[in-house]
């Protein structure tokens, strides 16, 4: 009876949890070396318009943009996965705090990601930042970017120290990283 | 900075402010108006004038100074998300004291760096988030077998050092202002 008890537990333990793979994390990571290869490639290769002005948006940095926006995407879409498998017990709070912290985040994340591609897509000097209005700038990027920094130091300090500070200790008295505990764990 | 300061409030007091005193307030107004509108158009960088757009890098400097000193507290004491908040805030502020700069003399290399600076910093809010999405999620069926994919080599530099490799962007992203 105890052991069936106790394989209950157990197992409640692990499913209670919202768990994705690993490599989903890595692939925002996986998109920016792409973008660094396209920046790369913009270097080498010839520019489509040579005497034109230095600020005008070309077809290199439009894809970058793009990109940029899948990056979004994507991150949006494992905050509405790990939202829909969120714990709704009382132990987990701390973890829904921080995904709140993130959705909090999001929008202003997305008028300035509007001011980058209107400059991008329009062309239109009034959204660039050395020769554009200062109203626009004011609205588009700096608010939301206070907003957004504020944010993530709110939603990192609301984490418990106890659980910021879980990672294992390595020898050298630097916390491993993430990786790295999967990795010692695999060793042992 | 204190020098565009006082020529700013010279162009206050310039001797044009004198003919308010010899006109109706509607022609003042108007006179006014014009001034303004003129002003805006020939105001270009490098002629010792504030603007808007400069006193949003003033409030810059003072804002992304605390986060950068948030960062340091972050690092202290282990806590995740400094290095995005670092970096962004170092970004940030070389633009805000280039724009600064760009108050006195017209310089083609200030304006490329306030240009690819204020490109720069997007990305790593989604490094910021992902990273706490990444403490949201917990990895439960890494504990008990691991699968292993395609992916593994991606497991092996850690957060850190991937940023490092972001740096070629400077220099890649101001070609076009050195041809």
């Amino acid at each position: 009876m105890r052991m069936i008890t106790d394989q209950n537990f157990a197992r409640n333990k692990q499913t209670s949890t919202p768990s994705l793979p690993k490599y989903a994390f890595l692939i925002p990571q996986l998109l920016t070396y792409i973008d660094i290869l396209i920046a790369i490639l913009s270097y080498i290769l010839p520019r489509p318009h040579e005497k034109q002005n230095p600020y005008a948006p070309t077809p290199y940095s439009r894809t970058s943009r793009a990109i940029l926006i899948i990056t979004y995407i994507y991150t949006l879409s494992l905050l509405f996965i790990l939202w829909t498998r969120r714990d709704k017990s009382t132990i987990a709070k701390p973890r829904k705090n921080a995904m709140m912290g993130v959705v909090v985040c999001i929008p202003f994340m997305v008028i300035r990601l509007v001011y980058e591609v209107g400059f991008q897509v329009t062309g239109d000097m009034g959204f660039n930042a050395v020769r554009g209005g200062g109203m626009r700038y004011l609205f588009m990027t700096f608010l939301p970017e206070v907003v957004v920094v504020g944010g993530c130091v709110g939603t990192i300090l609301w984490i418990p120290v106890e659980y910021a500070s879980e990672s294992v200790d390595q020898e050298d008295g630097r916390k491993a990283t993430d990786s790295l505990t999967v990795r010692m764990e695999m060793e042992s | 900075m204190l020098t565009s300061l006082h020529l700013f409030s010279e162009h206050l007091s310039s001797p044009s402010t004198s003919l308010y005193y010899h006109c109706s307030p509607v022609q003042a107004l108007q006179f006014h108006h014009l001034e303004t509108t003129s002003r805006k158009l020939t105001m270009t960088y490098g002629d010792h004038h504030l603007t808007f757009r400069t006193c949003i890098s003033i409030a810059q400097i003072p804002v992304f100074s605390l986060s950068l000193l948030i960062a340091y507290y972050f690092r202290r004491t282990h806590r995740m998300g400094w290095f995005c908040i670092g970096i962004f805030s170092i970004i940030r502020l070389v633009s805000a004291s280039c724009l600064l700069a760009l108050i006195n003399e017209d310089k083609y290399s200030l304006k490329a760096t306030v240009f690819v600076c204020e490109n720069l910093g997007i990305m790593l809010f989604v490094f910021i988030f992902v990273e706490v999405l990444e403490w949201v999620c917990v990895f439960i069926f890494l504990s008990f077998s691991f699968q292993p994919s395609i992916f593994y080599p991606f497991l092996i530099p850690s957060l850190s050092s991937f940023y490092i490799m972001l740096f070629p962007f400077f220099f890649v992203l101001s070609y076009p202002f050195l041809i």
